[in-house]
């Protein structure tokens, strides 16, 4: 049996059980919303590690019989019922409680885990992460991370001459829409000498999101004249168009390296392949939103996903 | 030049300084974190070639990437005063982004670093005692048996005392123990994640028994031996 964590009606939980469904896999569905109610028991076995119930408003799960686990959850401190009460009130500390627990099982349970939490944890740094992604293989874009404005303007200056922008964007996993750096930008620069602020080379070329499951890849192209496709109606008045495309062999296995490397069997990761065909990596997504991908494209991302959680090689 | 990066008030730091000093064919400075952030110019590039970054502080001196040797690593984390007049949300992303800044540093200095930073601790991989008692598990060493829920949290296991021993790239450091638990001790280190780790056990039913562990040694305990085999880190 799989279980699915998170809130059922979310587009990525959604289509994981859906596929769980058509290919009569059996699962349950733990809803975070729940989480008030729910508690997890532990207890240490001296040979097997930690063994222990997940009881819920529907039951109780021997965590023995589950062989994987899709993790969709939220930050717990945002769930509607407890998101407006005191950082001390007695819901919020057991909800805290609830899902550290939780977390720490998951972090070392023998079984397959979509993905750890822990895991999770290495795209709280780009740069922290940029370096694991270099070390895999792939091309990484050109990047400044500084406090000082000179520095800043000499970087542009010197992307100008070759005729690339700059972008700039969050450092840590705080999502941000990335931004062409604009001359009007200049007013305000004086403001990353609070906090070193992060800038890279615009890479030219056209993105593909690639979604590794297990040893599988689903690459998607995207065809978009926004700075940041996520946001291309803001940013261009148009939709991204996503397509599915083929990678190379070579790519494909950087991609389950870098994915097996970073210990996220289910990650998205977003390329760029420029016109010479050089292969930069921006970010492995930990817990991607697959849904926006597989619902354009057809890919098939959550019935891999399920099946790759029952055990399917 | 090798780093100790610590806060100003950390004893175990200054100890380490005073006794690595002699033991080292370099100088030795203790940096703290707020030297660190508030430094007049903060710069690191990185790019598919490799990584590089410069420090330049308000007296004039610089701290380059490359002038590095060794670090010994105790940043648990990053000063924030600079931020309080910000909204609290502002506030929260600036701290998150300092953090993400001090991850990358740090993970890309190509020195040995005593501990390299894991994206859950700059001071090097953490695990809370659920996770360390999985791993002592795992690794062989005996575990005391407990039964925790969210309605009742364990006691921390982290402040317990008992033998410590030091195990540095595989290398047990401590009291003379038989093959199999200096084994087991390797591989939870292995497991834990870090080149040195401190784990306090103690004997119960004719067993070595976990009791916890730590990526912050307490250097002192190691003793000379265990400052040794930090230098010899540093000379390779």
């Amino acid at each position: 049996m799989i279980l699915i964590l998170g809130i059922p009606d979310e587009a990525p939980v959604a289509r994981a059980i859906a596929a769980a469904e058509a290919d009569g896999i059996g699962h349950l569905v733990f809803d975070q919303r729940d989480h008030l109610s729910a508690n997890l028991m532990l207890t240490l076995d001296p040979i097997a590690g930690w063994r222990g119930t997940l009881s819920h408003p529907k039951g109780t799960v021997n965590l023995a019989s589950v062989s994987g686990v899709y993790v969709r959850l939220m930050d717990e401190r945002f769930l509607p019922d407890i998101v407006d009460l005191p950082a001390d009130a007695p819901q919020r500390l057991r909800s805290a409680r609830f899902h550290a627990l939780l977390h720490d099982w998951l972090n070392v349970a023998p079984i397959r885990i979509a993905s750890r939490p822990r895991a999770m944890l290495s795209n709280m740094s780009k740069t922290y992460q940029a370096g694991i992604i270099r070390r895999c293989g792939f091309a990484i874009p050109e990047t400044l991370v500084t406090n000082d404005p000179d520095t800043v303007l000499a970087f542009v200056a010197r992307c100008a001459a070759d005729g690339d922008d700059v972008v700039y964007k969050s450092v840590s996993g705080t999502r941000s829409i990335v931004q062409i750096f604009e001359p009007a930008d200049r007013e305000r620069l004086s403001r990353i000498r609070w906090c070193p602020t992060q800038f890279q080379r615009k890479v030219r070329g056209h993105d593909v999101r690639v979604h590794v499951v297990g040893k599988q890849t689903f690459a998607t192209a995207i065809r978009s004249d926004a700075t940041d496709y996520r946001y291309a109606r803001r940013q261009s008045a148009d939709d991204a168009e996503l397509t599915t495309t083929e990678l190379p062999p070579a790519t494909r296995a950087t991609c389950v390296a870098l994915s097996g490397a970073l210990d996220l069997p289910f990650t998205g990761i977003d390329l760029r392949i420029s016109p010479s065909g050089e292969v930069f990596c921006f970010e492995a997504n930990p817990c991607p939103a697959y849904s926006y991908y597989e619902s354009r494209t057809g890919a098939p991302i959550a019935a891999a996903l399920t099946r790759w959680l029952a055990g399917e090689k | 030049m090798i780093l100790i990066l610590a806060d100003a008030h950390d004893a175990g730091a200054l100890w380490l300084r005073a006794t690595l000093t002699p033991l080292v064919a370099m100088p030795l400075v203790v940096l703290t974190p707020a030297r660190l952030v508030y430094a007049r110019t903060i710069m690191h590039h990185m790019d598919s070639s490799g990584t590089h970054s410069c420090f330049d502080f308000g007296d004039g001196t610089s701290l380059h990437s490359s002038s590095i040797r060794g670090v010994v690593n105790r940043m648990s984390g990053a000063p924030t005063d600079h931020f309080s007049s910000a909204e609290p949300r502002e506030r929260l992303y600036a701290a998150s982004e300092l953090q993400a800044f001090l991850l990358g540093w740090l993970a890309s200095l190509p020195c040995p670093l005593l501990n390299p930073p894991a994206p859950e601790s700059l001071a090097g991989a953490w695990h809370t005692d659920v996770v360390a008692t999985q791993l002592a598990a795992l690794a062989g060493l005996r575990c005391r048996p407990f039964v925790i829920d969210a309605d009742d949290p364990p006691q921390s296991n982290s402040t317990m005392t008992g033998t410590a021993h030091f195990i540095l790239d595989g290398k047990v450091i401590g009291p003379m123990l038989p093959a199999r638990d200096r084994d087991a001790l390797i591989q939870f280190a292995h497991l834990w994640g870090s080149r040195l780790v401190q784990v306090e056990t103690c004997q119960e039913e004719g067993r070595l028994t976990f009791l916890g562990a730590s990526s912050l040694p307490h250097y002192q305990r190691g003793g000379p031996t265990l400052v040794r085999a930090m230098a010899q880190v540093f000379a390779t």
